[in-house]
């Protein structure tokens, strides 16, 4: 009986502390959360974006703070990225692109878990849209990616994500190949 | 679970009841054999006590509302406002599109649950809703979230202390009437503590993370019950 009286506690008692234990946050490190257009299937993805490239992140351009309102306590920052396109999937981008991504390194209220920030030097699979924005002055065109779905990295021959939202990791884990196999189907099926 | 904690915690107590009430009734006198097994029986019924009782604190601790919350609800971490009456400033232009959704959005949680909101005085508001063209964000609206641990902060396990709601007009200006009703409903939902449910198998509710495309889907840009219900069971 002391057994059972010991046993049955100890299993209360770590599954009441489990719950008990301060809930992660399931925004990660961001100190936003946002609402985001969604692409959950492949045909979605490629319906809604222009362009579709393989490219690698050569340079970080630079951040700019966005406000809509002098009161407006936490502006909206922006991170552009000139890239190297390796494969266009889709389109007719130049051999190079600037892609504006939401957010900036290092500040709590623009880092977003579902669309980590590119890192320089890495391959990467976007889909995108071009930008409103004016051209660079040597006529790189500015491109925003479509939605979460829309950022891949790619390592080795396969396709990865940092983003910590898995509903949104449609193509991570797949074989680069493939998955540009089956872009390319769909881009062509329309 | 928390079910069967529940009968076990009650069939504990019960037993524990009984075993007291047994105590208290026997007036028996008892031989020295009898006092020794009573002294084991004492025992036991001091460890089974103990253990109750341990059992009954753990698992207050373990489930407040927050834990209660967590079998069904999503939510931005521990913490909330420690309050139910809020305070709200627009500062979208009135008569814009971006006021009216704001405030339909205040007026909804304000009406349907035990959330109650006021406007204050600019400076002195709790929640905050800006507008602007904020560029090729991806996201069309967001909720910042600040709490005794940092101003915004990704530690939501404290108290609220400010929000604020961002709308990008670059992303929302062609959207309906109610898709932004929708994403003004969600976001104030994250500024109650209200986190993104990113799957459907709950039923349809305004705390899926595209709200915009929630209303497209289902026409659904008010609260349901169960948005109703995860507010109320934790203020």
């Amino acid at each position: 009986m002391n057994r059972m009286v010991a046993t049955a506690f100890s299993v209360i008692l770590s599954a009441s502390c489990a719950v008990a234990a301060p809930a992660p946050s399931d925004e990660g490190d961001a100190g936003a959360v946002a609402s985001w257009p969604h692409h959950p299937t492949i045909d979605a993805l490629v319906s809604a974006s222009p362009v579709i490239v393989r490219a690698v992140v050569v340079e970080n351009l630079g951040e700019r703070l966005i406000t809509g309102a002098p009161t407006q306590r936490f502006p909206v920052a922006l991170t552009e990225f000139k890239l190297r396109v390796e494969r266009v999937l889709k389109g007719s981008p130049g051999s190079q692109i600037v892609v504006i991504e939401p957010g900036r390194a290092g500040d709590p209220a623009n880092t977003y878990k579902e669309l980590p920030l590119m890192r320089q030097g890495s391959r990467v699979l976007l889909f995108l849209y071009p930008s409103a924005e004016p051209a660079l002055a040597d006529g790189t065109v500015k491109y925003g990616i479509v939605s979460p779905e829309g950022l891949y990295e790619v390592v080795g021959a396969r396709v990865t994500t940092r983003s910590e939202q898995p509903a949104i990791r449609i193509a991570a884990g797949q074989g680069l190949d493939l998955f540009e196999r089956a872009v390319v189907a769909a881009a062509q099926a329309r | 679970m928390l079910g069967m904690l529940a009968k076990q915690v009650f069939a504990s107590t019960r037993r524990l009841r009984e075993d007291t009430s047994n105590e208290v009734t026997i007036t028996v006198p008892m031989t020295p054999p009898y006092r020794a097994a009573d002294a084991g029986g004492t025992h036991r019924r001091l460890r089974r006590q103990i253990a109750v009782i341990a059992i009954a604190v753990s698992m207050l601790i373990g489930f407040g509302p927050a834990g209660l919350a967590l079998a069904h609800y999503f939510y931005l971490g521990n913490g909330y406002w420690q309050t139910t009456e809020l305070t709200y400033r627009n500062y979208t232009p009135s008569g814009d599109w971006y006021y009216e959704p704001s405030e339909y959005a205040i007026a909804v949680w304000s009406n349907n649950t035990d959330v109650n909101f006021t406007v204050a005085s600019p400076g002195y508001e709790k929640v905050a809703f800006y507008q602007g063209n904020f560029g090729d964000t991806v996201w069309y609206a967001r909720a910042l979230i600040c709490t005794l641990a940092g101003c915004p902060t990704a530690d939501r396990n404290s108290q609220y202390t400010y929000t604020e709601v961002q709308y990008n007009t670059l992303k929302m200006d062609n959207m309906q009437t109610n898709e932004r009703r929708a994403t003004a409903v969600h976001e104030v939902g994250h500024t109650l503590s209200l986190q993104h449910a990113t799957d459907l198998g709950q039923g349809v509710h305004i705390m899926y993370d595209d709200p915009a495309w929630i209303y497209r889907t289902y026409g659904i840009y008010y609260l349901t019950q169960h948005d109703i219900d995860a507010v109320n069971n934790r203020y």
